[in-house]
């Protein structure tokens, strides 16, 4: 199924586009990425495989006044565009065209850098992403020209940009562009030489009498060439199949200023007398190739003629009536035949992407938990201990395994004892707008050090970064009580992984480290501004 | 060219009616399947096929044929 989704009104495109394939059903336009986004949305539940986003950029750019604004604007919406990418499909961008004729020159070439800026966003994309690729609109308005495809009255009337004509035109490049999806390019370009490669006839007016040069009907062929070469280093196979003698050949290839395509330019060389369909089916055999896979173009009609009847697998463009619309034939042949729209599948990219695309995603739930976490109001507070209290520190300290840090057990009256010591003892109570989650973390300081002997919280809290608070509020105590330095410890057990680096992320300084333990310092007067979500 | 009689025909073609049943009276709303999508393209087709130019202000308050017929003008 396909998806067109656009900030104008693409309705007209859409319909004529479903007469022909599978479309999902207008969606209304505007909000693009509401759409893409929304999980109730009917573009989520259908989950299309290729979308194409149809972009007005006068449209888009209606609220910025200014060159930064928009080019800002332009920013953002390819930005958005990477979130929503999902693998596996395929987005086809349109190209931007201001519609209206602009007021002055430098409105008209301000007008002309920001459609370039919108080429050069979407080519960053699309080398970044296998699965982006561009809808060329642009070569068709410049074909019919501005006045024929935009309709200033359908805008005003229904947020159509565009004529019917225009419409017609987009679909039918949708339409185009879906058969290049689907289509399985031809691998071989099988070529005539005479009236072909070369104006003339070789065999009939030597190697000085072929038209191959810098002018003129020379120059046509030389384009052909420039194109085929061009081809080839995209990965098509170029072959020959002339009816010639070898050896005059061979003095073109060696001998000719303006011949292009050389010898080893070709994969596969049948320059006989014989028929041509008995050669090509030679050479399919010897590249070990279907016929079907082939392409085969010929000046002469009863050459083709041949082919057609005999091999009906291989295809047969026909050939351009006017000279001068040869170069542009042979364009029209690859992108119709030969050129290929890598598919994700295909794509070495998609792995990177993929892991791209999950930062990404990730990212943007960072950004969604951070403003969770807000929305809890969150309150902790160090309390006073009491009998009570003492219990649940000494329960907490037997029992909690995951978030703590040093697992030292201590008994009440252990802790009693080290209360009368050197020992300071920090307890907190959190609360949410949930709840109260009374006494939850505890940490045990050696002033005599000084040295966080221990830091524990009860597994209810944890992933709400209260760490950073208790951190935060012994670094202040410990600053106040005059100590200018204050140490740590992780000691690994096999289930207190989850806080293996918690005291680094928080910003301590690891002092050393072994299979078994880390120790850490940090100098307090220098000690980091951490964000809170607490007590806010 | 008839203006009256080309816009009747186009709409007939284009909504897949039979051209005796549009009247003067006729409302293009009411007409089977007729949308605003519709009648963009109705405007649009008069326009660029035909020279038969509705005016934007007049298009907008269109709502029976005989509306139609008479907001429309052959370009010059």
């Amino acid at each position: 199924m396909i998806a067109i989704l656009s900030n104008i009104n693409t309705d007209y495109v859409l319909r004529l586009v479903a007469k022909e394939t599978e479309t999902l059903p207008a969606q209304g336009y505007g909000d693009i990425w509401g759409k893409m986004l929304d999980p109730n949305s009917d573009f989520h539940q259908k989950d299309p495989e290729t979308i194409f986003l149809i972009v007005d950029i006068e449209e888009l750019l209606k609220d910025c006044d200014s060159a930064q604004k928009a080019s800002t604007e332009i920013d953002l919406w390819f930005d958005t565009l990477c979130t929503v990418l999902k693998p596996a499909r395929n987005y086809f961008v349109s190209d931007v065209c201001f519609r209206f004729a602009q007021l002055s020159d430098n409105d008209s070439f301000a007008a002309e850098q920001i459609e370039s800026y919108w080429i050069a966003k979407l080519s960053a994309t699309m080398k970044k992403h296998g699965n982006v690729h561009v809808l060329k609109l642009n070569p068709l308005i410049r074909q019919c020209g501005k006045d024929a495809f935009f309709s200033e009255k359908l805008m005003y009337m229904g947020k159509v940009p565009y004529s019917n004509e225009g419409n017609r035109l987009i679909a039918e490049e949708i339409l185009r562009v879906l058969t290049l999806l689907t289509r399985t390019p031809k691998k071989v370009l099988v070529l005539d030489l005479d009236n072909t490669l070369w104006g003339g006839v070789l065999g009939e007016c030597g190697v000085d009498g072929i038209e191959l040069s810098d002018d003129h009907m020379g120059a046509v062929y030389r384009d052909v060439q420039r194109r085929l070469l061009r081809f080839k280093q995209n990965g098509t196979l170029l072959a020959i199949a002339s009816k010639n003698n070898l050896s005059d050949v061979e003095e073109v290839w060696e001998t000719h200023p303006h011949m292009l395509l050389k010898k080893g330019d070709f994969v596969s060389v049948r320059i006989n007398w014989e028929d041509k369909a008995d050669n090509l089916q030679s050479m399919a055999a010897e590249l070990n190739l279907g016929l079907d896979s082939f392409a085969f173009l010929d000046d002469m009609p009863a050459e083709r003629d041949n082919i057609i009847s005999r091999l009906p697998e291989v295809t047969v463009p026909g050939f351009p009536d006017r000279l001068e619309a040869y170069p542009a034939f042979i364009d029209q042949l690859y992108a119709d035949y030969f050129q290929p729209l890598k598919l994700t599948q295909e794509d070495q990219k998609k792995t990177q992407q993929y892991e791209e695309n999950a930062k990404r995603a990730q990212a943007a739930q960072n950004l969604t938990y951070e403003e969770f976490l807000k929305s809890l109001h969150l309150e902790a507070f160090r309390v006073e201990l009491n009998d009570q209290r003492l219990d649940r520190v000494a329960q907490l300290i037997g029992k909690t395994n995951q978030f703590n840090l040093t697992t030292r057990r201590y008994s009440r009256s252990e802790l009693e004892e080290m209360l009368q010591t050197h020992y300071e003892l920090y307890a907190y109570q959190v609360k949410d707008k949930f709840g109260d989650y009374g006494l939850v973390a505890v940490a045990i300081v050696d002033l005599d050090i000084p040295e966080i002997d221990s830091f524990l919280m009860s597994c209810r809290v944890m992933g709400r970064e209260i760490e950073r608070y208790v951190l935060d509020d012994i670094e202040k105590d410990l600053l106040n009580k005059g100590y200018s330095c204050i140490k740590a410890r992780f000691i690994r057990t096999k289930k207190n992984i989850p806080v293996v680096d918690l005291y680094e992320k928080l910003g301590y300084e690891v002092v050393s480290e072994s299979e078994e333990e880390k120790t850490y310092q940090m100098d307090l007067t220098k000690k980091p501004t951490r964000e809170l979500f607490v007590n806010l | 060219m008839d203006v009256r009689e080309t816009i009747i025909r186009i709409l007939a073609e284009t909504m897949g009616v039979d051209a005796a049943t549009l009247h003067e009276n006729t409302v293009l709303q009411e007409l089977p399947d007729f949308d605003s999508l519709q009648f963009i393209m109705l405007i649009s087709e008069l326009d660029e096929k035909y020279q038969i130019e509705i005016p934007l202000d007049k298009a907008l308050e269109v709502k029976t044929v005989g509306d139609l017929i008479n907001s429309a003008a052959l370009r010059k």
